[in-house]
């Protein structure tokens, strides 16, 4: 039985009240595209529940009329995860975004999912604990997204990514039911309901409430960064330092070009123009294994011909180099009107190779390709500089892109590390799986939402 | 044209915006704003609710002060408005201040101003007054200081001259503002006092108007030129100029982009834009003596960041050293940053979000302070009026205030 969709939206305004129903053309169109602006669709309408009940209560009125939607939390989706595909409505969490308590004999923070990610860390920090996951983002993305993405960051390289922190979540399914999977106290269930919903890009349910773990911050740390002429020296310096059994907190590199965005933007370090690459080395623990690490990490880098390695004269300048590799990605608006960034992961001793490639496809397709990248784990961020009014050059971008992750694929890797695959790499799904893996995918899918009303189009592409 | 398109859409200025925090919708986030003002600015013909939820922004430069690529949404929503003033009136807000502002920027509207102010205050009235006025009005009379000086502070300096003319360099001038002036004239009489202890020789320009952010925000780009042309003659011969309103002082840094860039004026603006200094900086950078082993009697402050002074003048730690320097404890609020919903005359404007925002700030002032200090007008009105409306007998005062009566009030 099809209900007109404007017949469900009054009986949703019933629920959440009628002023948390957006339905004005130019408002919808504001909420057209996330992060990625490749494309751009507004959705039907947009809907703002304030509770989990609100939030049940709408999927279920959604379900009943066969309406698809999607959640939506900061927007800062990279993959087009929160972009509203085939009519969807947009469920908008935002309003949702209160921290529920902090229990800290248990090291856990109840969070409503529009909670901004560095909040947690910034509510626990005066009692000595952090919050593990820091994407780039940290600053504007919420928990909720971060559970859909399994978000990483630029630390998780020691503490593993989102999934590595997450202790329970609480689930709106696909027809309104309200499900809790995973434990406040650490034990496995039989089947990992917790592990299949994290990383599922808001395909299965809707997170209504998320339990985190948070973590003593660590006693001492130390930070270094080092210049280099040379990509390939810095690559391999980062190499050398892994195989050394040294597991740093995070190792960041930024390429030239990268570095001349930044340096126009709000946090300047003041690098060198003529720099070809930076590395920032962040470790951290006791003070005596981060003397002793910063130790040996500088010994290894001084055998990569380094131009310059420095390590902070003070809190405020170590938070600014910081500030500065995190905003990269905003701050390539100041020397390219867009950009596309892609998101492969590769085994780092193949970065040297994998870099050159990289070069060749930029210039194979006459476009720029800036670099920053989460190098200790070989996550890799080309960003691919574009202007979206030269249609030629948007669809030389988007084979370049394809490129990329083809040669990701190609040297063992994958073609996502942390910003999912959404509706951008839908194509890039059948580089990595088979068509009967994708098909054993469908078939998971579909036993949480049967009807394929869940963020439609993201993540698996049509059977061919 | 302020250009918006080195915006990528990466959302990391969601957070940052008072309006989004408070409806949690895109449409009225910074980034929500430069869709909708891109799409008009390509033909698209705006609805009412699009120039509405543009023109809800508050210009507070939060997002301004974290965007990754300094995106000015603050500045360009300013410039729709000034564009655009027939879609703006027709959205229902905004725009009616406009000759109200313009009164008040004249000598004589400022002094009517004072005195209908300081009427409104005798009992009588003030419980006529707050029957009769308008809602926004009524609740922004309610922040107003219980006793207000007689006369203006520009006239009590016209009448006594309190200028030595020394060595050049150790002359400042002192911008007096407009509702400075007219409602915080102490103020500027302990800012010259400061200044004094500092060894500063102090010239108060009688010739200064008000600096012209109100005009230039409500929309009155020709009255806001002459008013800054008014201030450059005025302040020609110092070297320095001294600003302790947050929003006067942003708006001179700002001076040069009033004018077109053909203008003559342009290079006197910017001549005069590097020559003002805020007070905080001033008396951070020349310092006062250290009193922190003197505590005050009412020694416990929390500090609101105005907005014009943080945001965008990335003012923040002076005014924590300067009183912490006179023997205050200083207790944080959470997010001192943000906006208070007075951002100029927004508060008559925008009466429903103001009002929220300013139910908030007065909500995050902790329980345990005995006062607020603060750099701007607006926000001493409305803090102290949120204040009063939540039913707690806090003081809000400027932080030269609170500094002046560490070194000069009656306690020492």
């Amino acid at each position: 039985m099809e209900i007109p969709i404007e017949e469900v939206l009054v009986q949703i305004a019933q629920v959440v009240g009628s002023q948390y129903v957006l339905r004005d053309a130019s408002v919808l169109a504001s909420y057209g595209a996330d992060g990625f602006t490749l494309e751009n669709v507004p959705p039907r309408a947009v809907i703002l529940p304030g509770n989990a009940d609100e939030v049940a209560e709408t999927v279920r009125l959604l379900a009943a009329a066969g309406v698809p939607f999607l959640a939506r939390g900061a927007g800062t989706s990279l993959s087009g995860g929160a972009i509203a595909r085939q009519g969807a409505v947009i469920v908008h969490l935002s309003r949702m975004s209160r921290i529920l308590s902090v229990d800290l004999k248990n090291g856990m923070v109840e969070c409503e999912p529009g909670v901004v990610n560095r909040t947690i860390s910034q509510r626990v920090a005066p009692d000595g604990f952090f919050y593990a996951p820091d994407p780039s983002s940290g600053q504007a993305c919420t928990i909720g997204g971060n559970v859909a993405e399994n978000a990483g960051g630029p630390h998780c390289l020691k503490y593993g990514v989102t999934a590595n922190h997450i202790l329970m979540v609480e689930l709106v399914l696909a027809d309104g039911e309200r499900v809790r999977v995973g434990h406040l106290a650490a034990y496995p269930d039989p089947i990992d309901f917790l592990g299949l919903m994290l990383g599922s890009e808001g395909t299965f349910a809707v997170v209504t409430r998320v339990w985190v773990r948070v973590i003593r911050i660590p006693p001492s740390q130390s930070t270094v960064m080092a210049l280099f002429d040379q990509v390939a020296w810095a690559s391999q310096a980062v190499s050398a330092i892994i195989s050394a059994g040294i597991i740093p907190a995070s190792i960041e590199m930024m390429d030239q070009l990268a570095i001349s965005a930044v340096e126009r933007g709000t946090y300047r370090v003041g690098y060198p123009p003529d720099v070809a690459a930076v590395l920032l080395i962040e470790v951290d623990g006791s003070s005596v294994e981060v003397q002793s690490d910063t130790e040996a990490v500088l010994a290894i880098l001084a055998k990569f011909h380094p131009r310059s390695v420095q390590t902070p004269h003070s809190e405020a300048e170590r938070d600014l180099w910081w500030a500065n590799r995190k905003t990269a990605f905003g701050a390539m608006g100041l020397i390219s009107p867009r950009y596309y960034v892609q998101d492969g992961v590769i085994p780092r001793s193949r970065l040297p190779e994998v870099l050159a490639r990289i070069a060749a496809i930029a210039e194979h397709y006459r476009i720029r390709i800036a670099n920053v990248f989460h190098a200790g784990d070989g996550n890799l961020h080309p960003l691919l500089l574009y202007d979206d009014r030269d249609p030629d050059q948007v669809a030389r971008v988007i084979q370049a892109g394809s490129e990329v992750l083809r040669v990701c694929v190609e040297v063992g890797g994958s073609i996502t590390g942390e910003h999912g695959v959404g509706l951008e790499k839908l194509q890039e799904m059948s580089l990595q799986f088979s068509p009967e893996e994708l098909q054993a995918l469908r078939g998971l899918k579909a036993s949480f939402d049967p009807q394929g009303l869940l963020n439609p189009g993201k993540v698996l592409p049509e059977p061919q | 044209m302020i250009d918006t398109s080195v915006c990528v859409h990466c959302g990391l200025c969601l957070p940052a915006c008072p309006t989004y925090q408070e409806t949690g919708m895109e449409s009225s986030s910074p980034r929500g704003r430069v869709f909708l003002l891109e799409a008009i600015a390509k033909g698209a013909e705006p609805s009412l609710e699009s120039v509405r939820q543009i023109d809800e922004c508050l210009d507070c430069r939060a997002c301004e002060e974290v965007c990754p690529a300094h995106v000015p949404v603050g500045h360009r929503v300013d410039q729709f408005r000034r564009d655009h003033p027939q879609w703006i009136r027709r959205s229902g807000s905004g725009m009616r201040e406009q000759r109200v502002v313009r009164w008040l920027t004249t000598p004589l509207g400022l002094h009517g101003f004072h005195w209908a102010v300081r009427l409104s205050q005798g009992p009588r009235l003030r419980r006529l007054s707050q029957r009769w006025l308008p809602l926004p009005l009524k609740s922004l009379s309610r922040g107003l200081p219980k006793t207000m000086p007689r006369q203006l502070g520009r006239a009590r300096w016209r009448s006594k001259a309190v200028l030595e003319p020394g060595g050049n360099r150790l002359v400042v001038g002192l911008f007096l503002g407009c509702v400075m002036d007219a409602v915080f004239a102490t103020t500027n009489h302990h800012t010259a006092d400061l200044l004094s202890d500092v060894g500063r020789f102090v010239e108060v320009p009688m010739s200064q108007r008000c600096c012209g952010a109100l005009s230039f925000h409500s929309g009155d780009i020709e009255q806001a030129r002459r008013l800054a042309v008014a201030n450059i003659k005025a302040f020609e011969s110092v070297a320095e100029v001294v600003v302790n309103a947050a929003g006067c002082g942003a708006f001179f840094k700002e001076y040069a982009e009033i004018f077109e860039e053909s203008s003559p004026w342009q290079a006197p603006a910017k001549a005069l834009a590097a020559r003002v200094v805020d007070v905080h900086q001033f008396l951070d950078d020349h310092r006062l003596p250290n009193l922190d082993q003197r505590p005050l009697p009412e020694a416990r402050l929390t500090i609101h960041d105005a907005c014009h002074l943080a945001h965008a003048q990335g003012i923040r730690q002076p005014l924590r050293d300067l009183l912490l320097r006179a023997g205050y404890q200083v207790i944080e609020m959470p997010e001192a940053d943000r906006c208070c919903g007075s951002a100029g005359t927004y508060n008559l404007s925008h009466p429903a979000m103001a009002h929220r925002l300013k139910q908030k700030k007065a909500a995050d002032v902790p329980q345990e302070v005995s006062g607020v200090a603060t750099s701007n007008p607006g926000c001493m009105l409305q803090i102290q009026a949120g204040l009063q409306d939540a039913g707690r007998l806090l003081r809000v005062a400027h932080t030269v205030d609170w500094l002046w009566e560490a070194y000069h009030g009656n306690s020492h």
